[in-house]
C-alpha cells in the first residue's frame, strides 16, 4: 500500500520559506510563513528532513540556507566588484543581504539579479549625509557597473556596416533638421558626482584608489568588438547625445544642446566635426538618414 | 560498446565551456571532443559570449546543460524560457539539452539553487508530467540530471535510483549520470554509491558528469572547484561498466585553473580504459581533507554568472 505523503507543494513552500529566512533556518521554520504550509517546533524538523548519520536535520538543511545568500551576495559582489571594494566586503554583503531580501530574484538568469541594485541604493540612501557626499558616490558606482553589464549583452555594432557619415559634411541648419542618428542599443549615457568611471578602472587595475572628490560626470558607455568602453565627455557633447539618443533630429538636437549649454555653445559648434568623426570611430549609431519633409 | 541511446551519440570527453577560457579557445582551437555550456549564460546575451558560443558550435558539437528549468517545482512552466532554450538549440545545433531532476523556486523565485524533491508517488507523476510536456515543446528528448542533495524527505517513499528508472521509462528522456553527484548524495545520506549506481536505468543514460568536491568531514559539498578525487573515478570505471560508455564531460566552475589543466583532468578518463589506471590515481585527485588549503567550503553548484568585459 503506498504511504501517505504531504503534497509536494506544501514541502515545496515549507522549505522555500525555511531557506530563505534572513535569520536563518531556525527562526525560518518557527516563522508564520513557514507554519502556514508545514506546522513544526524547531525542535521537530527531524518530522520533515531525516538526519543523517553525522549531520542533524538542522545542520542538513542549513547548507541550503546558507547557500540561498552566500551565493546570491556572491553574484553582486562579482557584478558589482568596485562597489563592493569602495565599501568593505562587510558592508557590501550587509547592503547586498538587505537587496536579496527586497529584490529576489524572479528570473531564470542571475544577470537579472543586480538590476535593481541602483534603485534600491537611491531608495536607502541616508537623509543626514549632504549632497553630494559617499552616498551619491556609491549610488554612481552602483548604476554605471550596472550599465556595463547591460551593455555587455546588448545588441551591439559588431554585425552591422559602420554608418555613412559623409552623410553629415558641410550640412547647414536646415539640412540638420532632417537628419536622424539612430544609435545602437548599446549606447548608454550616464550623468554622475563622481568620476566614477576612472575608479573601477582603478579598482580593476589593483590601484587600490581612494573615493574622489565629487566633480559632475558625463560619461557614454558603449560597446566595440564586444567589449563595454566607456569615455567621459563636455557636457554639451552629453547633452547633443542625449538629445539625438531621444530621437531628435541633428537640427532639434543642436539648438536644445546650445539652450541647455549656453557657456558650451561656441565650443560645441568648434568640435562639432571632431565629435562626429569620433562618434564613427567609437561605433555609436547604427544608421543616420535624412527625413524628407513634407508640405 | 557505444550503443546510441535515444538516438544519442556517445560524443567522446568534453569540458564546460567558461567565459575564463575565451580568449585561449579563440586563439588555440584546442582539440576537443566536445563542449557543454551553462544555457542560461547565453540564452539573453546579444554579445560576446554569445559570439563566442557560435564560433564553437561552427568547430566542436555542442551540448546546453541548464540550471533553471525547475522541472520538479509545483509553479507553472515558464514557456518564455523554454522558447528561448529551442531557439537556442536550433541556433546552435545542440546535440541534446540538460538540466536537473530538481525545483529552483516557487512563487516565481527563483533562488537559484538545485533544491532536492521527495521522492514518492506524487512528485513522480508530477514530474512525468511535466517532462512530457517539455519534450513536445522542444521537441527533442530531454535529458535529466541527478544532482547532489544534504538531506532526505521524510516524505521520500522511494530510492533516488528507483525514481530516476520510473522518471526516465515513463517519460521516455535520458539521463545524465553525475557520477560526482552519487558520491556526494551517497555520502551525505549514508548510502552505499554502488548500490545506487547498479539500480540506475543503464540503457537510458546518455551522459555522465564528473566533477571536484569540499569535503566538510561531516558532508560533502558539490563546489566544482578541484580535480576529480580517486573515489569519483572509480565509480566512473564502475559507471562505464554499468553503460558500456557514453559521452563524458569534466564540469570546473569555482577556481578555474587554466584550459589545458581542465582539459587534461577529462583526458584522465581516457587513461583509465587504456588501463592505466595507476597514472590516473597518482595524479591529483586525492580527496582534499576540510580545511586544508581551501579558505573556506564554497558553494554548491550553481553559482553561474559571467562578468562583463569591460576596457
Amino acid at each position: 500500500m503506498t504511504r501517505k505523503t504531504r503534497p509536494l507543494s506544501q514541502i515545496q513552500q515549507w522549505m522555500h520559506q525555511v531557506i530563505t529566512h534572513p535569520g536563518g533556518i531556525e527562526n525560518g521554520i518557527r516563522s508564520d510563513r513557514a507554519n502556514r504550509h508545514i506546522r513544526l517546533r524547531e525542535d521537530q524538523l527531524d518530522h520533515v528532513i531525516e538526519p543523517s548519520q553525522q549531520m542533524s536535520s538542522r545542520d542538513r538543511m542549513a547548507v541550503y540556507g546558507n547557500a540561498y545568500f552566500a551565493r546570491l551576495v556572491e553574484c553582486l559582489g562579482q557584478e558589482f566588484s568596485a562597489l563592493k571594494y569602495a565599501l568593505g566586503e562587510d558592508a557590501f554583503n550587509g547592503f547586498a543581504f538587505q537587496y536579496i531580501q527586497s529584490c529576489p530574484s524572479e528570473s531564470y538568469t542571475l544577470n537579472e539579479l543586480g538590476r535593481q541594485l541602483p534603485e534600491f541604493f537611491r531608495q536607502t540612501r541616508p537623509e543626514n549625509v549632504p549632497s553630494p557626499g559617499w552616498p551619491d558616490f556609491m549610488i554612481d558606482l552602483a548604476a554605471l557597473q550596472r550599465i556595463y553589464a547591460e551593455v555587455f549583452d546588448s545588441d551591439g555594432p559588431e554585425n552591422t556596416p559602420p554608418a555613412n557619415w559623409d552623410e553629415l559634411k558641410g550640412l547647414n541648419a536646415q539640412q540638420a533638421a532632417g537628419i536622424i542618428l539612430k544609435p545602437f542599443a548599446s549606447l548608454r549615457m550616464l550623468e554622475t558626482s563622481y568620476p566614477v568611471h576612472d575608479y573601477i578602472s582603478a579598482v580593476r587595475r589593483d590601484e587600490s584608489p581612494e573615493i574622489p572628490a565629487s566633480r559632475p560626470t558625463w560619461i557614454i558607455i558603449s560597446r566595440l568588438d564586444y567589449v563595454v568602453r566607456r569615455r567621459a565627455v563636455s557636457r554639451s557633447e552629453f547633452t547633443l547625445l542625449r538629445e539625438l539618443h531621444r530621437g531628435a533630429s541633428l537640427g532639434s538636437a543642436i539648438k536644445a544642446t546650445a539652450v541647455q549649454c549656453p557657456d558650451e555653445e561656441q565650443d560645441m559648434f568648434d568640435e562639432l566635426e571632431n565629435w562626429f568623426f569620433r562618434w564613427g570611430q567609437a561605433r555609436w549609431f547604427e544608421s543616420i538618414r535624412r527625413v524628407e519633409k513634407n508640405g | 560498446m557505444t550503443e546510441r541511446r535515444l538516438g544519442l551519440p556517445n560524443l567522446g570527453l568534453g569540458v564546460g565551456l567558461r567565459s575564463v577560457h575565451y580568449p585561449y579557445l579563440l586563439e588555440q582551437w584546442p582539440s576537443v571532443d566536445w563542449f557543454e555550456i551553462i544555457s542560461e549564460n547565453y540564452l539573453d546575451s546579444r554579445g560576446r559570449p554569445r559570439w563566442v558560443l557560435q564560433q564553437v558550435a561552427e568547430r566542436y558539437p555542442v551540448v546546453m546543460h541548464g540550471v533553471s528549468l525547475s522541472i520538479g517545482s509545483t509553479d507553472p512552466l515558464n514557456y518564455d524560457y523554454l522558447e528561448k532554450l529551442k531557439r537556442l538549440a536550433a541556433e546552435i545545433r545542440a546535440v541534446w539539452i540538460s538540466d536537473h531532476i530538481c525545483w529552483t523556486g516557487v512563487n516565481g523565485f527563483n533562488g537559484h539553487d538545485l533544491l532536492p524533491i521527495p521522492l514518492n508517488e506524487e512528485t513522480l507523476k508530477h514530474v512525468v508530467h511535466r517532462v512530457i510536456q517539455v519534450q513536445e515543446f522542444l521537441e527533442r528528448p530531454l535529458v535529466l540530471e541527478n544532482p547532489s542533495s544534504y538531506v532526505t524527505f521524510r516524505d521520500s517513499t522511494m530510492s533516488e535510483g528507483e525514481f530516476m528508472r520510473y522518471l526516465s521509462t515513463e517519460a521516455d528522456c535520458g539521463l545524465l549520470l553525475d557520477v560526482n553527484n552519487v558520491y556526494v548524495s551517497c555520502f551525505n545520506h549514508d548510502q552505499d554509491p554502488q548500490r545506487l549506481m547498479e539500480s540506475l536505468p543503464h540503457e537510458r543514460i546518455v551522459q555522465f558528469h564528473l566533477a571536484g568536491h569540499t569535503h566538510c568531514g561531516t558532508h560533502i559539498i558539490d563546489t566544482h572547484d578541484d580535480h576529480v578525487v580517486d573515489r569519483v573515478w572509480e565509480l566512473y570505471r564502475k559507471a562505464r561498466q554499468l553503460t558500456g560508455g557514453v559521452a563524458t564531460l569534466l564540469e570546473w566552475d569555482a577556481s578555474i585553473p587554466p584550459f589545458e589543466v581542465v582539459h587534461q583532468e577529462v583526458l584522465k578518463a581516457q587513461h583509465y580504459f587504456e588501463s592505466d589506471m595507476e597514472r590516473v590515481l597518482k595524479s591529483p585527485g586525492t580527496e582534499v581533507p576540510s580545511g586544508s588549503g581551501k579558505e573556506r567550503p564554497g558553494l554548491p553548484q550553481p553559482p553561474v554568472f559571467v562578468t562583463a568585459e569591460v576596457e
